[in-house]
């Protein structure tokens, strides 16, 4: 009974006898039968058997009662109005692959089955946009793709259902084996064990780590922004004085913190407030997209989106300068490709621009700017960046992507505490750190240093996987006898160590974060471990401690009273569970005077020259002798450790529209020199680094450069049923000492081909399609700039020559007296995250369909994200170019589903009425009619239908080798991610978007049981309305007039796409105007070609639909 | 008695030469009733040559693979093909209209050429009319199992349901097709049946075997002969041909709807009625020229189905290829001149763009390849006329093709273009359709009457007096 950790569940006690240790009971518990069911044949007393019985009774009586102890407290429902089938939602926060996520979890009679952000919680709460006070129901949080799939991890039929035991130097199994389950005589090695032995070998260890105090004990760790995970780490070193803590950051960010220490703010976490910003200038910061902060910025930054100024409304500017596409860069006003190697350079010469206070009146030049060559054209943009900065001091960002060196996150505190940005627009919290004065040392260190430690645990994921090449973990591991890991999978680094036990996914276990902004939220369990015996990781560190307290709730209170200074009240606690935060917790803003002159540097062991940026000359073109490698997290896998959760690994990549896979992302100049082809391998090599991928062309790449994201190539044994054997592994190119960016980079273009699953057409298009793309592109995402807009605010209606109104051949739906469903995606806003496409798959229970289906084209989303290119068209015909070469390509997005046309195409070829048009306008999909003669996908001038080709809901990963891993009960655990109210769909049958029909109904029945009777704006919410972190997706009843969707729809940027077909859509778009500035704007921007502009068409077509 | 027709060399007879005031025999050799009788009914009661086993051997192992194909597609999903987003119709399709095209000759030899009292069709009305309802079975398995969910194809059809009270949707073309495809195929089967009486009555009466005396006994309805039978049969013949001559035109047209309704660029043309009809008949010959040749020799028949016959064949094909050649001028014509931004890159992407191989296949086949019949050589050589018909059917295999799936491949959103690339399954289920297709016209040769000996009589007198009228022109031959 000693070994309270492992044993903690014994102190419920199962009957009054058990408590009070009656010799009744001892002998209970010791016989498989009571005595007097032994005794029955002699007879049994009448008050035995009462006894027996009541006994037993009392035993299933209680056997409930630790659920009882661990309450949730309800968001929204009360418990006790708690209605069966009716959903309930829950706040609750975590970490998830390097962000924080404060969610409000969907739960289903207690599954949870949908993540959503918590609108509530003060990091989103004050970023609301201004008109959406008024009406609370609009507000929602919106989410980043990987929170909206973190629910699928949760169902992972990977995750190991036990304490995984490995002897050491015997042969790793192929998979776990069951301990019952014994044919090969290896097996007792490699096997499941039960807790009792892992908690006896737990106990052995600690006498030893009690005895030399920790001495030999190394564990490996994540920064985390957890409280109670530095808290406990910090008990670890105050429990054993001797043990080693080794950092470890699969995705280094450090220099961000290193610098704010360096600059004198001490422990802080930056945040920008993209609400009073002006002006933000983002140097290879992926703000929007891959930034950690992703969320929470995309809302500030389309809430000043609206072209129209009228009080809080406004247009900011956002600058960009990068080397990949980022999702940042196609929502960027003025986006420049540039080497990632060069940004020192670019910083250090917006910096002297700024002190030489260069302020350039913003008119147009006689030049156009893209027709500026080399150095006048860097020129031209530094001193467009710095004037404007410099005349919106106080209300400016720049930002610098977090992989870039000290020097560079230096630089830009800089230069934001010279514009006097700080405090204002860029906010540094302080941000508690319970670590404090423990030392810990780097993972190349612990590596070189192996020798000294007897017993290891790992707690980040899969380092050996995310390691660089040269780091040799694997063999320190190996070299250590006694090494627990705690994981979700038998994976890579699981291979290694002695025993893996098994983690806990968040929405299983109590857990805190610490918001961006300091403020304590708490992390409560949705659902009891499925897979019984994980442990989270303050949990496990509690148990491999011997503390007192082991159970995630104590020590997550426990850390709370210590941030609050005092014991955290029961009621304060249960309010906190309930909103998902600690009210009144929060970091202090710094507002002291940075040291920023250059000279002096404080804080902790750091000692550099950081401000010798390199100066030179910016080379915009392509330079052999100069090939950069940039390596960046996965925006589908993050570092690797999503790599098992199948709607991430098909999720298109935003701007390659990738799946599946990691490439060598390059600009069509570069593969043109190189003689690199689209779908070849290349070798990219840096002294004995090297590594073959194929190669993606897109353009608008930086030249000379190549993106690679890390967190492909798991092993096929290894990467579980989802990730195995896809993409290339990146650890024979990284080394330990760069972080991201390789200079100095080979790249030999092989001939071998490589069969890359994207759902777009990738860029090896030709000639013909290349052009015919450019053409249509302009039509169907409309654009314009802000002072185009300001000339013409109706410019939109104007891109498409329109005739004469079209008649209808069909009688059209009658639809005047119902609701009239529709929707509006402001372009604007959509910074194409991609969180809408997840939370569809969520919410509709799309299937994934495998990397060969998706070469096939066979993917199942109901949303997608569009993706053209739209280029200098007159610029490229008088250089003589061709559409293989694009100049000054952007990369304009366009989110797409099923838009709901009253004259629907797909409705009236379906020879069975499978798919009919329901009263209030929606484009209704009748399953079970259904008989797959795929008609209507043909018709859909959009393509936005779906056919299920093969079951992929049950099987999938077709011609591919690995369909048949799922095991019948792994399908099940995964089934239990399905959304109750939506069909699922089987073989053989469309499906397509039904505007979240079921959430339409639910809120018209909810609006007569509950309201008035009437559905308000608000009420309902499309799954990628509520996703969407900067609203741009608005859904609502048109024939309400006050509703924000008919208010959209009536915008003068208000457009259908492909109108032209007098199909009607309901979807209707708001064309994207940008910000850019006059002497940035290229030719094609200052004179748009648009059919009725300028020439006399204006006086036939101008006054469209007016006359015929 | 057998000898009596193949003992001279047809090849030094031309009837193909027009010579004014003169008409050219339909038929050579010295035929009488008897000859005629006799070589027709030697193909079913000789015993088949090798080359009929060796033939029918593969074809039916090939039609068995098909059978079984279908049940694994049934089994596992049409996923097994490479259809896909936005290619949702590929060759299942392809094959569909490609073997409804074909099925379009028997029925105008037999029911246009016989109201416009063309006797030379007489010789070859009955194969083709064979032809016909093999291809039309051939096209009809495609649409039933290419749908996602063939078990429950039959809600196409109008039948009242017991637990859904519902009809099928009216508006599509494609229960269009339905009915049309479905029409076409009961008309032209009772049109071929009905036909054949006569003949098969003439079987009937030679049958050495009981068995064979039974089956053709029951197959011939009792026909005697009389009188009274012929002139019913002649009134019902007349009838049957004229409600099939705008069958002929009707269901390719409707076929065409399945494309031209909807609003695919590249579908959405007017043209594609006339077009589609021009291009069966055209197909349609080119098979019944690829069937005919090998099938006279083989059987011997040289003398019934003679050069002149062909010859004629072979003129329709060069003025539907044409025809073809002008609709494919035409739709580059109004993609031009409509301006409709969409139509005019899909045939310009057609053409040019990643499927120029098909589209120029499509263009050698259709356009190029039949010119060659201008010249009489070719026009009259067996061994040409069976190549050119067979470039034909491929280049209007093509022709579907680069229809169906070129349009597919772009449309509107050029964020959802594809590649579309076949999988085996595509292939060896096209394939196998040919298994049936060649199984059943070998079963047809081994046991019904390939040629229409009744009407082949029919025009004997003619013939017989043309040539006698003329002596001297045809002296040498008696």
């Amino acid at each position: 009974m000693s070994q309270s950790g492992i044993d903690h569940q014994k102190r419920y006690f199962r009957s009054l006898d058990e408590l009070q240790q009656t010799p009744e009971f001892e002998q209970f518990l010791s016989r498989e039968f009571p005595q007097a069911a032994s005794e029955f044949p002699e007879g049994v007393s009448r008050r035995r058997w009462l006894q027996v019985m009541g006994a037993s009774l009392a035993l299933g009586g209680v056997a409930g009662c630790r659920y009882n102890r661990e309450e949730i407290a309800s968001f929204v429902v009360r418990p006790e109005g708690r209605v069966e089938g009716v959903t309930q939602q829950f706040a609750t926060n975590f970490e998830w692959a390097g962000r924080v996520v404060h969610a409000l979890v969907t739960s289903r009679e207690g599954r949870p089955s949908k993540v959503d952000g918590n609108a509530d919680h003060p990091a989103y709460a004050e970023s609301q946009p201004s008109d959406y006070a008024e009406n609370k129901k609009m507000r929602s949080a919106g989410a980043d793709a990987f929170t909206q799939a973190s629910i699928l991890s949760l169902y992972d039929q990977d995750r190991i259902p036990g304490v995984l035991n490995r002897v050491a130097g015997s042969k790793a199994p192929e998979r776990y084996v069951k301990a019952d389950k014994k044919a090969d005589p290896d097996d007792h090695k490699n096997s499941l064990k039960s807790w009792e032995v892992f908690g006896e070998y737990v106990a052995n260890q600690r006498v030893k780590f009690v005895a030399s105090e920790g001495d030999g004990l190394a564990i490996i760790y994540e920064p985390s922004r957890s409280p109670s995970v530095r808290r406990m780490l910090a008990e670890v070193v105050k429990n054993y004085p001797k043990a080693t803590l080794v950092r470890y950051e699969s995705v280094f960010s450090g220099n961000v913190g290193k610098a704010i220490d360096a600059a004198g703010a001490g422990k802080a976490s930056m945040v920008f407030d993209l609400d009073q910003a002006k002006v933000i200038v983002s140097l290879d910061a992926d703000l929007l997209g891959a930034d950690s902060n992703a969320v929470h910025y995309a809302r500030q930054f389309a809430n000043h989106r609206s072209p129209v100024e009228a009080g809080d409304s406004r247009m900011n500017r956002l600058y960009c300068v990068e080397s990949q596409y980022s999702v940042t860069g196609s929502a960027a006003d003025f986006r420049l490709a540039m080497q990632s190697s060069q940004v020192p350079v670019l910083i250090r010469k917006i910096e002297e621009a700024i002190d030489a206070g260069v302020i350039v009146a913003d008119k147009q030049e006689e030049v156009p700017y893209n027709k500026l060559e080399g150095a006048d054209r860097v020129k031209r943009i530094v001193e467009c960046i710095a004037s404007d900065l410099l005349t919106n001091k106080g209300a400016s960002v720049l930002a610098v992507g977090s992989h870039h060196a000290l020097a560079v996150q230096l630089a830009a505190i800089r230069i934001n505490a010279k514009l006097g940005n700080i405090g204002k627009t860029v906010n540094l919290y302080e941000v508690s750190d319970e670590m404090a004065g423990v030392p810990s040392i780097k993972l190349d260190d612990f590596v070189k240093r192996a020798k000294e430690f007897k017993s290891l645990w790992i707690l980040p994921p899969n380092p050996v996987f995310t390691i660089s090449g040269d780091v040799k973990l694997a063999d320190a591991i190996k070299s250590i006898g006694d090494v627990v890991y705690l994981s979700n999978y038998d994976d890579e680094t699981a291979e290694y160590c002695t025993w893996t036990v098994p983690a806990t996914h968040p929405l299983e276990a109590w857990g805190d974060v610490q918001a961006a902004d300091g403020v304590l939220s708490i992390g409560q369990p949705m659902i009891s471990p499925l897979l019984v015996g994980s442990k989270s990781v303050i949990e496990f560190l509690a148990i491999m401690l011997n503390l007192p307290e082991v159970d995630g709730q104590k020590i997550v209170m426990e850390t709370a009273s210590q941030v609050l200074g005092g014991a955290i009240s029961e009621r304060v606690w249960k309010e906190s569970l309930h909103i998902g935060f600690v009210a009144g917790t929060g970091g202090k803003k710094f507002s002291g005077e940075l040291k920023t002159d250059g000279k002096s540097i404080s804080g902790g062991n750091i000692s550099i020259s950081p401000y010798a940026l390199p100066d030179g000359e910016i080379q915009l073109g392509f330079d052999a002798n100069n090939l950069e490698v940039v390596l960046r997290p996965s925006d589908s896998v993050y570092d690797g450790r999503l790599g098992n959760n199948g709607w991430l690994q098909e999720l298109p990549q935003p701007i390659t529209k990738l799946t599946w896979d990691n490439a060598a992302v390059c600009s069509i100049g570069t593969a043109n020199l190189l003689k690199l082809k689209q779908g070849e391998l290349v070798a990219l090599r840096m002294g004995d680094s090297k590594v073959q991928l194929p190669v993606f062309v897109i353009p608008g790449h930086a030249e000379g450069s190549f993106t690679v994201n890390l967190g492909y190539g798991r092993s096929k044994a290894k990467g579980g049923v989802v990730a195995g054997a896809v993409g290339t592994n990146l650890a024979s190119f990284r080394r330990w000492n760069q972080a991201a960016i390789y200079t100095g980079v080979e790249a030999i273009g092989t001939s071998v081909p490589y069969r890359l699953a994207t759902t777009q057409d990738h860029f090896a298009l030709d000639e013909m399609g290349m052009s015919e793309q450019a053409k249509r592109s302009p039509q169907l995402i409309r654009e314009g700039t802000l002072d185009e807009y300001k000339k013409d605010a109706g410019f939109t209606g104007r891109t498409v020559e329109k005739h004469f109104e079209n008649e209808s051949l069909w009688q059209e739906p009658k639809v005047d007296t119902n609701h009239k469903w529709g929707m509006t995606i402001d372009l604007n806003k959509c910074t194409g995250c991609n969180a809408c496409v997840v939370a569809c798959q969520a919410e509709n229970n799309v299937p994934i369909v495998g990397k060969e289906q998706v070469i096939r084209g066979r993917e199942m989303h109901w949303l997608r994200i569009d993706r053209y290119f739209q280029c200098d068209q007159v610029a490229m015909s008088e250089a003589h170019l061709t559409f293989k070469d694009p100049i000054d390509a952007k990369i304009v997005t366009q989110p797409m589903a099923c838009a709901h046309c009253e004259t629907a195409p797909c409705e009236e070829v379906c020879p069975v009425a499978a798919t009919v048009h329901t009263e209030e306008g929606i484009n209704a999909m009748a399953y079970n009619r259904c008989i797959g003669t795929r008609y209507c996908g043909n018709n859909c001038p959009y393509k936005v239908r779906r056919f299920n080709y093969f079951n992929y809901n049950t099987e999938y990963g077709y011609f591919y080798g690995w369909q048949d891993n799922r095991e019948q009960a792994s399908q099940k655990l995964q089934s239990l991610v399905l959304n109750p109210e939506v069909t699922v769909r089987g073989r053989g049958v469309m499906e397509k978007c039904t505007y979240c029909i079921q959430r339409v109904q639910n809120g018209k029945i909810q609006s007569r049981t509950k309201g008035d009777g009437k559905v308000h704006d608000g009420d309902i919410r499309s799954a990628c309305q509520e996703a969407c972190p900067s609203h741009a997706i608005v859904f609502g009843d048109l024939n309400d007039k006050t509703s924000r969707v008919y208010q959209s729809q009536n915008d003068s940027r208000a457009y259908a796409v492909l109108e032209e077909l007098n199909i009607k859509p309901r979807t209707l778009y708001l064309s994207r105007i940008r910000n850019v500035p006059k002497r940035l704007e290229t030719a094609i921007q200052t004179t748009p070609i648009r059919p009725g502009h300028g020439d006399d068409h204006s006086h036939e077509s101008g006054d469209h639909g007016h006359h015929s | 008695m057998a000898t009596i027709a193949s003992n001279f060399n047809p090849r030094e007879i031309d009837n193909t030469d027009d010579i004014p005031g003169r008409r050219a025999p339909l038929i050579t050799g010295d035929q009488s009733y008897n000859s005629i009788t006799e070589m027709v009914c030697r193909v079913a009661e000789n015993p088949q040559p090798m080359v009929w086993y060796i033939a029918f051997g593969f074809s039916s192992l090939t039609a068995v693979m098909f059978l079984s194909l279908i049940g694994f597609l049934i089994l596992k999903g049409v996923g097994i093909w490479g259809n896909m987003n936005p290619v949702f119709w590929a060759w299942p399709i392809v094959n569909f209209v490609f073997w409804v095209g074909i099925a379009h000759a028997g029925t105008l030899i037999s029911a246009i050429l016989f109201l416009f009292r063309q006797n030379w069709r007489t010789s070859i009305n009955r194969a083709s009319e064979a032809m016909t309802i093999f291809a039309v079975v051939c096209a009809g398995i495609y649409p039933g199992i290419h749908v996602g969910r063939a078990w429950l194809a039959f809600w196409l059809l109008p039948y009242p349901s017991l637990n859904l009270w519902m009809w099928p949707q009216f508006r599509s073309p494609l229960l269009w097709d339905v009915f049309a495809v479905g029409t076409y195929a009961s008309v032209s089967l009772v049109f071929w049946y009905m036909g054949m009486i006569p003949d098969l009555a003439t079987y009937r009466d030679r049958s050495k075997s009981p068995l064979r005396r039974m089956i053709y006994g029951i197959l011939c309805l009792g026909w005697t002969g009389s009188s009274r039978h012929w002139m019913r049969y002649e009134k019902a013949y007349t009838l049957l041909a004229a409600f099939a001559a705008p069958l002929v035109l009707s269901v390719h047209t409707v076929v065409s709807f399945d494309f031209a309704v909807s609003q695919v660029a590249g579908w959405h043309t007017t043209i594609f009625p006339p077009y589609f009809v021009a291009g069966a008949i055209f197909s349609g010959f080119a098979m019944v020229v690829t069937l005919l040749v090998p099938f006279r020799t083989l059987y011997k028949l040289e003398n019934l189905i003679t050069l002149r016959h062909l010859d004629n064949m072979n003129k329709i094909i060069l003025a539907t290829g044409s025809l073809v050649g002008l609709a494919y001028a035409t739709e580059f014509f109004m993609a031009w001149y409509s301006q409709n931004p969409y139509e005019y890159f899909t045939f310009f992407n057609r053409a040019f763009g990643p499927y120029w191989w098909a589209y120029w296949t499509m263009v050698t086949c259709n356009v190029i390849s039949p010119q060659l019949f201008w010249f009489r050589k070719l026009r009259t050589s067996p061994y040409a006329m069976f190549v050119i018909s067979i470039f034909v059917n491929i280049g209007m295999w093509f022709e579907r093709f680069v229809i169906t799936i070129t349009s597919l491949s772009r449309d509107f959103l050029p964020s959802s273009w594809g590649y579309f690339r076949p999988t085996m399954f595509d292939g060896l289920m096209f394939f196998g359709s040919f298994g049936i297709f060649i199984s059943l016209f070998l079963l047809f040769c081994r046991f019904l009457p390939t040629i229409a000996m009744s009407e082949v009589k029919g025009i004997l007198s003619i013939t017989n007096h043309a040539a006698h009228g003329h002596d001297g022109a045809h002296g040498n031959e008696h």
